[in-house]
């Protein structure tokens, strides 16, 4: 059985979501696997298929796409799917314009900006999809690696044909999950972050973004499992990818178990940071002296 | 530091050992050497200079087996050594090992794969390395598999330059063999020939040829990137096994196989699953190197019992436990292996926390096959800091809601499964829920296996 399907398949004749999963074997450092699960589950849950796709390096994508998904990688990785990524980016750009989405996590979305520029200043050009750039660490910078809690403002929705016309439906979400990047991206004047983190360090760790939201390219860089815990953006891909197909609208669907596991990871946010400030406190201590 | 100039070290390790326990807090197999070495920052590279030699066994996974294994071996054969046998394998570990037996004057050492440049830098030389696998672990404390294997070439450079260091190396793979072969220095490598081919999807760190970044061709792999590799591109492929298993098989629940190469023998083990073969195939390879019979070491071996939250089982009145930590997706899949080969009914109890120890990242219970590998069972239950992310893993691998259920601690885990009248209960812990598994069971009979 596939990861995350359901015990029964879609129903012969039902509208079927075909996906990519973006280089699955070399760009899958965190956990990866749970957002296809997540896809995949919460489609099969309301009789959706969705059919994946995996391209590798060097692989010719399907004509039809309604869903893209890049995961993380490691540094020695990175160059080659860069490499390659040059290579899809027209396929990647008719994707988008036709109204197709693009999910990417942590180097995915490092490598859908315009560059990325390394800590001996040398560039890794990135595919310009979005207007962002990344900035290695600099020496005596760490990397930044924790729990994130962040704010996210109503989503498009996807029905009212211009997902990209910012904030027109209701409802704000809560996006949680683990970062852990040595780079720092930057957003430019066009693009706006995905969130705004409220614990944890974001896209830089200075300007309390997180991720970036193109309207059909969406990115973050909560790695691995981050659509398991956040059930609505999860449904916010699947509602575009679906509408893209030609399936209409998604239908409702609960999500309990979602949601604990999200308040779970609210829950460990606020025991790291609690940590952290005792332990500031105590450092504090140890210097001065008790007050 | 002279012999008697470690009385004051050792006092203190001593004493601290004892409130340690006093306060019920645990074993003190580390602080009473965190506090050494604060105190004292000369002892551990002192001490290790008086011993006659030492060696160290560390890697991913299987350190903590393989290094008891071995000791247990060289113990049955009358050799005198000091162990840090608790899988306490920082350098406060270490320093509480060497205070609590300050005479003995060999050391086999546990060290975490982490701490390996650092803890060379301070003991020196090693007779032998042993080098078990290279997986994705604990990444938010770690970083990438890539920069361990990077920490080890640096440390190794070091001891070629010295020339008394023999590796022992898993050949099956790649990385801790590009890592080996680059060191320049003499390689005992050991593999197992596993032909039946039941290749994990879990992914892993290393699918691409360290040497080149051309991506391996396997003809079959087993477990993480462990196989049978080579790369199409460069001349980079696995080496020959100076040291193989064979014929692996579970007969009752415990691994058995053929060993060949440069010792030659059946191998027994009261345990299951394929890695604690590659555990004990390291340890032989080990013990050989130091001198001890190979029918000797094989007997130690099959007579091994595992200490507690490694495979180790407890009962009582008709109810048994056996409990086996879990830290990483290559230890889960094979865990969950070893159960899907035991018969019978059963209740499992995952117990994950996200404390500092057992990383605070948990994605990698998604790039565990619990779609493939999750064995039948009564009654799921998920427990620990992340037990509704846990319960949400198991509901999405097809889990049905009236098997799974969540648990506040491990006590209402193992009321849960009696309450459903489970007879026999596997307990997987992370490295920190060990403790409260250990203190659940107490009071439980131990059994021999």
């Amino acid at each position: 059985m596939a990861v995350g399907a359901a015990p029964s398949d879609a129903a012969a004749g039902a509208t079927i979501i075909e996906a990519v999963h973006l280089f699955p074997t070399t760009m899958n450092t965190y956990g990866d696997r749970g957002n296809v699960a997540a896809l995949t589950r919460r489609a099969a849950l309301r009789g959706l298929t969705v059919r994946w796709h995996a391209v590798e390096l060097g692989d010719e994508p399907p004509a039809r796409c309604n869903l893209v998904f890049m995961g993380g990688g490691q540094d020695r990785v990175q160059h080659a799917a860069a490499a390659d990524l040059a290579r899809l980016r027209p396929w990647l750009e008719a994707v988008i314009a036709d109204g197709g989405v693009v999910f990417a996590v942590c180097a995915g979305l490092q490598l859908l900006g315009r560059r990325y520029v390394a800590a001996d200043g040398s560039e890794l050009p990135g595919l310009g999809l979005v207007d962002l750039e990344t900035l290695a660490a600099r020496p005596g910078e760490w990397r930044l690696i924790g729990n994130v809690v962040a704010d996210v403002p109503g989503l498009a929705a996807p029905d009212r044909g211009d997902a990209a016309d910012g904030e027109t439906a209701a409802g704000a979400h809560l996006l949680v999950g683990f970062e852990n990047h040595g780079g720092r991206t930057f957003l430019g004047g066009e693009a706006r972050p995905l969130g705004r983190v409220r614990l944890g360090f974001g896209n830089n760790g200075r300007d309390g973004g997180e991720g970036v939201n193109a309207g059909r390219l969406i990115a973050t860089y909560l790695h691995g499992p981050v659509l398991p815990k956040n059930a609505w953006l999860t449904d916010h891909l699947l509602a575009l990818a679906l509408a893209h197909a030609g399936g209409g609208a998604l239908a409702p669907l609960a999500h309990p178990r979602e949601d604990a596991a999200q308040r779970e990871a609210v829950q460990v946010a606020e025991r790291d940071a609690a940590r952290r400030s005792r332990g500031r406190r105590f450092a504090r201590l140890l210097r001065r002296g008790p007050a | 530091m002279s012999p008697d100039m470690e009385l004051l070290p050792r006092l203190t390790a001593r004493l601290i050992a004892a409130a340690v326990r006093l306060s019920g807090a645990g074993q003190a197999s580390s602080m009473p050497g965190k506090a050494v070495n604060v105190l004292f920052p000369g002892y551990l590279a002192d001490h290790a200079r008086r011993l006659d030699g030492f060696v160290v066994v560390t890697g991913t996974n299987g350190k903590t087996t393989t290094a008891n294994m071995a000791a247990r071996a060289l113990a049955d054969a009358g050799r005198d050594i000091v162990h840090n046998n608790e899988g306490a394998n920082l350098l406060s570990g270490i320093a509480t090992a060497f205070a609590r037996r300050p005479l003995a004057r060999f050391a086999l050492l546990e060290i975490d794969e982490a701490i390996v440049p650092a803890a060379l830098a301070r003991l020196g030389t090693p007779r032998v390395v042993v080098l078990t696998n290279l997986f994705r672990d604990q990444l938010d404390r770690y970083g990438e598999v890539d920069r361990l294997a990077a920490g080890w070439r640096e440390a190794f450079r070091h001891l070629a330059v010295r020339d008394e260091t023999v590796l022992v190396a898993n050949a099956d793979d790649p990385i801790v063999t590009a890592v080996a072969q680059e060191s320049g220095l003499p390689t005992l490598f050991f593999g197992v020939d596993v032909r039946d081919g039941r290749a994990e999807r879990e992914v892993s760190d290393v699918t691409i040829c360290p040497r080149c970044a051309t991506m391996l061709e396997y003809t079959s792999r087993w477990l993480s990137q462990l196989g049978d590799y080579r790369c199409p591109a460069c001349e980079f492929a696995r080496p020959p096994r100076d040291l193989e298993a064979r014929a692996l098989r579970t007969v009752d629940g415990h691994a058995e196989a053929e060993v060949a190469g440069l010792a030659a023998g059946e191998l027994r083990l009261r345990v299951p699953g394929l890695y604690n073969v590659y555990n004990a195939l390291a340890a032989l390879a080990l013990t050989e190197r130091l001198g001890v019979p190979t029918q000797a070491a094989l007997g130690s071996f099959a007579a091994y019992q595992p200490v507690f939250g490694r495979w180790s089982l407890v009962r009582r009145g008709d109810t048994a436990v056996q409990v086996n930590l879990v830290k990483n997706p290559a230890g889960m899949n094979q865990t969950l292996r070893a159960l899907g080969d035991v018969p019978g009914d059963k209740a499992l109890v995952f117990v994950l926390n996200d404390n500092i120890a057992d990383g605070r990242d948990i994605s990698w219970i998604w790039d565990v096959d619990m779609e493939e590998l999750l064995p039948a069972a009564d009654l799921i239950v998920a427990g620990g800091t992340r037990k509704h992310e846990m319960a949400l893993r198991l509901s999405y691998a097809g889990v049905a809601d009236e098997t799974l259920t969540t648990a506040d601690s491990v006590a209402s885990a193992l009321e849960l499964a009696a309450r459903r009248g489970a007879r026999r209960v596997y307990l997987l812990p992370t490295y920190t829920a060990l403790k409260e598994v250990r203190g659940a069971l107490t009071g439980w009979e131990v059994v021999r296996q």
